[in-house]
């Protein structure tokens, strides 16, 4: 029956599109979650609902401006943080509402009824079409080419930012650089795992690899895997049960990380 | 036969340096030479760690200039061991990682390690006692062995200066005594600068004193006493070791 599935183009396009989603979202998460960054990048996807809004009034595609926004609003977090003596948990509950809002502004704004909105929200695998996965291809061959050339100077900055910059490395631009990469992996994400989502592949893949792996390239390369792994599964057993893809893939992932937590328990007694 | 003069690494004129615009140093002048080893002291508060954050780039003066000779390759072979910091615990990077990293400002960005530079870390190590530690991620250490790590890190740029912020808080006592020896060879390649409030037991290794409590007082010799410091205004206790064994130096004999 597993063999049947993939005769479906919306189906061979859902594993296409966890794959791709493992690549950015593991990478990307390896980052976040080593830096502490985890609801900055949760302020970044909630901001750009604001732009998802946007495309909506505008009629444009929606993921364009969720790009502008998620972009926008992760460069604005970074500087206002350094430069505007900005509290970083405060500049993230002011772009994450501020996002929410306008977003519920323009679609309300907008004359008729808004299509597909609950698939930004909750994300929906199984309509990915080929113009997001080739978006996905794209930004996945920037990212895996920007972590292999700048590996040493990325995880020289994220352990000791200061001391970087006492060796005179390009500090700033590295992180305006890796926000802005960071803005682009979350809106291509929202399509595929939707707003509230997100931060799943970019938080529990690395946590449970972080149970085993312990340096960085390890935990990147062990995120991709378990992320991929996880969605997969997530994706069958959905279909299976007849439920929504997004959230099964993360209960499986949860249900992941605790298996590994004890096993790792067990062998570590 | 012309003689050059060689050119100081590194050159304070009339310097004030601060935070928001508020000046904890001011009127610092100072010449940093090859193979010196100034020890600097000084009230807490008095910009000890202002003065190696301008040194070291991650300050800006307010006031007058820096400037850097032909060895400091502008400011990047300065290898800095900042005050036991707080580092990230938690951060997945191995040793080994961490001691590379210190490379990296003499380096181009891509790809910037080979062979010659993981053997370089490895004798670092070595020489740290670090070495069955290297493939530890860094949270499995003590704050002394991360301060041998720290060291590495530093001695990994090559320096020509090497920039020390308490070196010897949080390690243990058998290394201590190990790092000023390590200290003193590595003099004879580098000038070193080291922050210190331990003044009784680096005497011996370092060859002049600073002493910074707004403005810096430069003394060209290692012999001090407390009326020294005293006219120096410079309020710091010198301090001795009562049971464990001890070195005691001899009186400041007034010229």
């Amino acid at each position: 029956m597993l063999t049947d599935l993939t005769q479906y183009t919306f189906f061979t396009n859902a594993m296409e599109a966890s794959l791709l989603i493992s690549i950015l979202c593991g990478i990307a998460g390896t980052w976040i979650v080593a830096r502490r960054l985890v609801f900055i990048a949760g302020g970044i996807t909630h901001a750009s609902f604001g732009g998802i809004g946007l495309g909506y009034y505008l009629g444009i595609n929606p993921l364009v401006g969720a790009a502008a926004f998620a972009v926008a609003s992760a460069n604005a977090m970074l500087f206002g943080t350094r430069k505007g003596n900005l509290r970083e948990d405060s500049a993230i509950g002011i772009l994450w509402s501020f996002g929410m809002a306008t977003g519920v502004l323009f679609i309300f704004l907008t004359p008729g009824y808004a299509p597909n909105l609950m698939t930004y929200l909750f994300g929906s695998l199984l309509t990915v079409g080929s113009t997001e996965l080739n978006m996905m291809w794209i930004l996945s061959a920037i990212l895996v080419t920007f972590f292999v050339l700048f590996y040493r100077v990325i995880l020289t900055i994220a352990f000791d930012e200061n001391h970087a910059r006492a060796m005179r490395l390009p500090v700033e631009l590295v992180n305006y650089a890796l926000m802005t990469l960071i803005a682009l992996v979350i809106v291509l994400s929202i399509r595929v795992s939707g707003i509230i989502l997100v931060i799943s592949f970019l938080t529990i893949p690395q946590s449970t690899a972080n149970l085993f792996a312990r340096s960085f390239n390890h935990i990147m390369l062990s995120s991709v895997a378990i992320s991929l792994v996880t969605s997969l599964a997530g994706l069958y057993l959905s279909y299976w049960l007849n439920v929504p893809s997004g959230a099964t893939i993360i209960v499986v992932m949860v249900v992941v990380f605790v298996i590994v937590r004890i096993l790792k328990w067990i062998f570590h007694s | 036969m012309i003689l050059k003069p060689i050119p100081p690494l590194l050159q304070l004129n009339d310097l004030g340096a601060g935070y928001n615009g508020r000046a904890v140093l001011h009127d610092v002048n100072l010449t940093v030479r090859a193979n010196d080893f100034i020890g600097v002291i000084g009230p807490n508060g008095g910009g000890k760690t202002t003065l190696l954050k301008v040194i070291t780039g991650l300050l800006s003066p307010i006031t007058g200039s820096i400037i850097y000779g032909p060895m400091l390759a502008n400011g990047r072979r300065i290898g800095y061991l900042p005050q036991m910091h707080q580092y990230d615990r938690n951060f997945p990077i191995l040793v080994r990682d961490v001691v590379l990293s210190g490379g990296m400002g003499q380096r181009r960005l891509i790809n910037p390690f080979n062979r010659d530079d993981r053997k370089q870390a490895l004798e670092l190590m070595a020489m740290t006692g670090l070495s069955q530690l290297q493939n530890h991620p860094i949270g499995d250490l003590s704050g002394g062995q991360a301060q041998r790590v720290f060291l590495c890190r530093a001695l990994m740029n090559d320096p020509a200066l090497l920039i020390l912020d308490e070196p010897a808080n949080f390690v243990d006592a058998g290394f201590e005594a190990e790092l000023y020896e390590i200290l003193h060879d590595l003099n004879k390649k580098m000038a070193i600068i080291m922050v210190t409030h331990d003044l009784g037991i680096i005497t011996p290794y370092v060859k002049t004193i600073a002493c910074v409590n707004g403005d810096l007082h430069y003394h060209p010799s290692s012999e001090i006493t407390q009326d020294l410091l005293a006219t120096y205004r410079c309020p710091i206790e010198l301090i001795t070791h009562g049971t464990v064994p001890h070195r005691v130096l001899k009186t400041h004999t007034n010229p």
